[in-house]
């Protein structure tokens, strides 16, 4: 496995010598000062004497450059204390004496420790007079303490020496844990990103991988080792647009975006292909520039097929049912044509029943139609065209509906510019279905459609607006956003008689977006509902001479 | 004046009675193949149009399309794809259609044998 590093900075070390170099002040001026010091840095900032293997070793040469005789160093915990190193005695008494010194340490309180004012301590028949004690810093959750035990009174500056030493050490001690503590953090998160459910990666801004887990070797058939340092797009090959992430990275965006996603196909290294469903996040630096980009990667070749059966099952089950309804609507068109000959009972009959089979033939064509946006079927012919006479025409279509209900139906007029580049067969079903829905739920009031300019905002192109308000019963602001989506129905059947299969408003905003348009709605219940939709605006066209 | 005779290829017998029914009306002749086969027998040099259903027995409508445009005798018949396959806006069947060769693509639900008649009669004409 190999073993990925994060980048993560430890603290820099102490400067022992800088540290040691306070003690100028030695005691006992028969020894060599300078080869004591350089024995105690050795001692101390050796990183292959472990802390275990320090503390005994302490112990022993402390003594040598201090008075004292006697050196224990003990840490302290909740309900108990132990030794940790110590040069009192031999084994035998060591665990009576020294013992009995810690238990009786343990009970003064901790903030007489580290003052300058020496201990007095009697263990058993004997007295310590010459105790000092300093405090070392943590060892597993414990707080160590050194003990010195002197013959005579331990001076100031052994103690101050003592002091520079336990500091030294104190500071080794954090020093560990710190890196301890990374290092097993460092573990926790190679353990999670590589045991991760989900592929993950991380890139740096030239979109070169130095992360790749077990998840993506799998799915991609990559090892760690041909990933990293690869370009992404060179072992994650993309079926549609090879150059994904190249054109995010060069265009970042606003401050605001971190997060980005998409589904799309991928050839894995044996030339299979899957489909992954891919969040990218990216990390940028103070300076606002890319710093890394975080890929996670899930599987999602199961759903697309799922996916994939289901349109082909719509697919088929709208033809299975356009031929009884061409059967159906075929022979029902046969009477209408003889109905002289019919009762004013059997008209009306073939009335309602002409009526029921033509709802029928919307919801199947309706349901053919979402498959073939799911499927990108439904190719889309842009012409530069005038949107208003297109509007104009469904309006006229829509009319005579709107009168039965007592509704006036109204398109305004104000010779604004109106040349688009769209499917005119598309967008007239955009503002059929738009005017039907509006048609549909208004009772009572108006339907007002009108155009708007909008020129250069937020240093977007012109845009041409088109407005469609109703007065109708309106959409409860808790599903104004859902009522985009697919097999949503705005209206539970008490509130309308109008029924349907909720498919409408997302073709529409299919077909809107598939063109370069953006469709919002404001809406209230009971007061009735606004659709906005625009389309970027084409430079007018120059009239035949 | 001759008598036209149109090939109506279809396997569906609810929609066969259907255009029969209708289409008996009319002054052109009908004659109707039920799969891919049987229809590349009937159209000869005497047929004036085919109507032509795609998911058939057998050979599919746009192979039988492709092999009517292949022979002498039949390339220069008329064929009108009547099907319930896709739509009549654009589409890629539509368009698979009209590349082989297909003069018109017809949703038959779309339409009542009334409008049939009378796309079939401006056809003829």
């Amino acid at each position: 496995m190999g073993t990925e590093r994060l980048p993560v900075r430890l603290p820099a070390l102490p400067s022992w010598e800088k540290l040691l170099t306070r003690l100028s002040v030695l005691p006992e001026t028969k020894v060599d000062h300078r080869s004591l010091s350089l024995e105690l840095i050795s001692l101390i900032s050796n990183d292959a004497n472990s802390v275990a293997g320090l503390f005994p070793r302490l112990c022993v040469f402390l003594p040598r450059i201090t008075g004292c005789q006697g050196v224990v160093i003990w840490a302290k915990g909740l309900t108990d204390s132990e030794i940790i190193a110590s040069n009192l005695s031999s084994n035998k008494t060591r665990t009576y004496m020294e013992l009995k010194i810690v238990q009786k340490m343990s009970r003064i309180n901790h903030r007489s420790f580290n003052r300058r004012l020496p201990l007095r301590l009697s263990v058993g028949k004997t007295v310590l007079t010459n105790c000092q004690s300093i405090h070392l810093g943590e060892i597993n959750n414990r707080q160590a303490y050194l003990l010195a035990v002197g013959e005579r009174a331990i001076t100031g500056e052994t103690i101050h020496t003592l002091e520079v030493i336990c500091q030294a050490i104190g500071l080794r001690l954090k020093n560990l844990s710190l890196s301890q503590s990374v290092r097993s953090q460092n573990h926790k998160l190679n353990n999670l990103t590589q045991q991760l459910g989900e592929g993950m990666a991380l890139l740096d801004r030239d979109l070169k991988v130095t992360l790749w887990n077990r998840a993506l070797q799998r799915l991609t058939g990559y090892k760690t080792n041909e990933a990293l340092g690869q370009n992404i797009n060179q072992v994650f090959r993309r079926t549609d647009t090879p150059d994904w992430l190249t054109s995010l990275v060069a265009n970042p965006g606003t401050k605001e975006l971190r997060h980005t996603h998409s589904d799309f196909e991928i050839m894995t290294k044996s030339g299979d292909r899957l489909w992954l469903n891919c969040l990218v996040s990216i990390y940028k630096n103070d300076s606002n520039e890319i710093d890394q980009l975080a890929l996670v990667a899930r599987d999602i070749s199961h759903k697309k097929t799922l996916e994939q059966k289901k349109n082909e099952f719509i697919s088929i089950a709208t033809h299975e049912l356009r031929t009884p309804l061409t059967a159906i609507k075929g022979y029902l068109s046969l009477l209408e044509r003889s109905q002289e000959n019919l009762t004013s009972k059997q008209l009306s009959y073939l009335s309602q029943t002409t009526k029921a089979s033509n709802r029928l033939a919307c919801l199947a064509e309706d349901l053919l139609r979402v498959t073939q946006i799911d499927q990108d079927r439904l190719p889309f012919k842009p012409q530069n065209i005038h949107l208003f006479p297109i509007l104009k025409r469904v309006v006229r279509d829509f009319k005579p509906k709107a009168a039965a209900k007592g509704v006036t139906l109204s398109l305004t007029n104000n010779h604004l510019r109106d040349n688009v580049r769209l499917d005119p067969e598309r967008t007239e079903q955009i503002f059929a279905n738009l005017i039907d829905n509006a048609t549909k739920y208004t009772e009572q009031g108006a339907i007002k459609i009108w155009l708007e300019n909008i020129e250069n905002r937020h240093g977007q192109c012109p845009q041409l607006v088109i407005n469609i308000r109703d007065t109708g019963i309106g959409i409860g602001t808790k599903n104004i956003e859902e009522i985009f989506e697919k097999f949503h129905r705005a209206h539970r059947p008490e509130q309308s008689r109008e029924r349907g299969a909720g498919l409408g408003l997302y073709i529409v905003k299919s077909f809107v977006e598939k063109q370069n348009g953006t469709i919002t709605v404001k809406s209230r219940a009971g007061k009735g509902s606004h659709f906005t939709i625009a389309f970027p605006l084409e430079p007018p066209r120059k009239s035949k001479e | 004046m001759t008598i036209k005779r149109v090939l109506l290829v279809e396997d569906e017998p609810l929609l066969i009675d259907l255009y029969q029914e209708r289409f008996g009306e009319e002054a052109f002749e009908l004659e109707i193949a039920q799969d891919g086969n049987e229809a590349l027998k009937k159209a000869n040099q005497d047929t004036d149009l085919i109507l032509l259903d795609i998911l058939l027995p057998g050979i599919n409508g746009f192979e039988v399309l492709r092999r009517l445009k292949r022979n002498l005798d039949t390339r220069d018949i008329p064929v009108i794809v009547l099907t319930n396959l896709g739509s009549e806006q654009s589409d890629s069947d539509k368009q698979l259609a009209f590349s082989l060769g297909a003069v018109d693509y017809l949703v038959k639900s779309y339409h009542t044998p009334d409008e049939m008649v009378e796309i079939i009669n401006k056809r003829l004409r």
